[in-house]
C-alpha cells in the first residue's frame, strides 16, 4: 500500500520533471522536420530528442557498403513494426566503426534507419526488453475503455445535463475542464470520471 | 485500494496490465494542456500517443541508468544515475537542470530527515 503510493508519486515526479522539456523539444523537432520534409514517425520521440541535440553532418565520410540508405539523418524510429501476434526480430549486429548517425537495422523487409550513436545500444536493449516482455508475458495491447465495471456502471447511472456532462455543482467545473480538452465527449466522460475517481483515493491513501 | 484493484481485475499474473505499463492518461493530458492556450483542445489519439512516448522514454532512460548500476554492482538506481543516463544518451540540455533539481531535493530531504528513494 505505502510502496505503491510512493511509486505513483515517483512516477508523477518524473513525469512532471521530464514531460515539459520534452514537449518543448518536440515543437523544435517539428520545425526542423517540416524544413527537411522527412516522414513523420509516430513513436519516435526518444531518438528524435537525441538527434535534435547532436548535430549530425549531412554527408558521411565513410558510407557503409552494406546499407545504401538515402534516409535523412534526422529520421528516427524506436518502435519496429510489430504484427499483433508476432514477436519483433531483434538484430544484435553491432557496427564495427562508430559513425555519426549509426544505421540501425530493423526488420529484413525495411531499410535501416539512422539514429543517434549515443542511443544505439540503448535502443537495442529496449527492443530486447520489449521482445522478452511480449514472449514471457502477454502485454495487453488493446486498450480498455475502463478499468472497473462497478465504477463504469456508477458513471452510467449519474445524472447528466445538456451536452452530456454530469450534474454536480462542484465536479461540474472539473468535468468542464476535462471535456474541453477532448474531442470525443461520450467515451472521454467515462474515462475521465474513472481517472478522477481513482486519483482522489490515491491521494487519500 | 490494492484489494479492490486485485479483486476487480483478473488474477492472471502473466498479463502486463495497461495501467502498469503506461502512465495515467489523465495526468498526461493535464501536462499537455499546461503549455497550450486556454481554448486549445487535445484529441484522445494525441493523448494516447504522448502516453506511449513518455512511458517509452522513461523506460529508455531508466534502462540506461540500470545498465550502469549493473556494471558497478549496485542495486539502487538513484537520481545521479538518471542524470548521467540523460547525458549519456545525448540529452545534455536536460541533464544540468535535473542535477540542480536533485540537489534541491537532497537539501529538502536532509532538512526534513526524509528518506529519498
Amino acid at each position: 500500500m505505502t510502496t505503491s503510493t510512493r511509486d505513483i508519486s515517483d512516477n508523477e515526479a518524473d513525469e512532471q520533471q521530464q514531460s515539459e522539456p520534452q514537449m518543448q523539444h518536440l515543437s523544435a523537432n517539428g520545425i526542423s522536420h517540416a524544413g527537411i520534409g522527412t516522414q513523420n514517425v509516430q513513436y519516435a520521440t526518444p531518438p528524435q530528442l537525441g538527434t535534435g541535440h547532436a548535430v549530425v553532418p549531412p554527408t558521411y565520410p565513410y558510407p557503409d557498403p552494406y546499407y545504401r540508405s538515402i534516409f535523412a539523418p534526422y529520421d528516427a524510429q524506436t518502435y519496429p513494426p510489430q504484427p499483433y501476434g508476432g514477436n519483433p526480430m531483434v538484430h544484435l549486429q553491432l557496427m564495427g566503426i562508430q559513425q555519426a548517425g549509426v544505421p540501425l537495422p530493423t526488420d529484413t523487409v525495411e531499410e535501416p534507419v539512422f539514429v543517434n550513436a549515443k542511443q544505439y545500444h540503448g535502443i537495442l536493449r529496449r527492443r530486447q526488453s520489449r521482445a522478452k516482455a511480449e514472449s514471457e508475458k502477454k502485454a495487453a495491447r488493446n486498450r480498455k475503455p475502463y478499468l472497473h465495471e462497478s465504477r463504469h456502471l456508477h458513471a452510467l447511472r449519474r445524472a447528466r445535463g445538456c451536452g452530456g456532462r454530469f450534474l454536480n455543482s462542484k465536479k461540474d467545473e472539473n468535468q468542464q475542464d476535462e471535456v474541453a480538452s477532448t474531442d470525443e465527449s461520450q467515451s472521454n466522460i467515462n474515462l475521465n470520471s474513472d481517472k478522477n475517481e481513482l486519483a482522489p483515493s490515491d491521494r487519500t491513501s | 485500494m490494492e484489494d479492490s484493484i486485485g479483486g476487480s481485475s483478473s488474477n492472471d499474473n502473466n498479463i502486463i496490465k495497461e495501467q502498469d505499463r503506461l502512465l495515467p492518461i489523465a495526468n498526461v493530458g493535464r501536462l499537455m494542456k499546461q503549455i497550450l492556450p486556454q481554448n486549445a483542445k487535445i484529441s484522445k489519439e494525441a493523448k494516447e500517443t504522448m502516453q506511449e512516448c513518455v512511458s517509452e522514454f522513461i523506460s529508455f532512460v531508466t534502462s540506461e541508468a540500470s545498465e550502469k548500476c549493473r556494471k558497478e554492482r549496485r542495486k539502487t538506481v538513484n537520481g545521479d544515475d538518471i542524470c548521467w543516463a540523460l547525458a549519456t544518451l545525448g540529452f545534455d540540455d536536460y541533464a544540468e537542470p535535473m542535477r540542480r533539481k536533485s540537489r534541491t531535493k537532497i537539501q529538502e530531504a536532509s532538512t526534513n530527515q526524509n528518506d529519498l528513494c
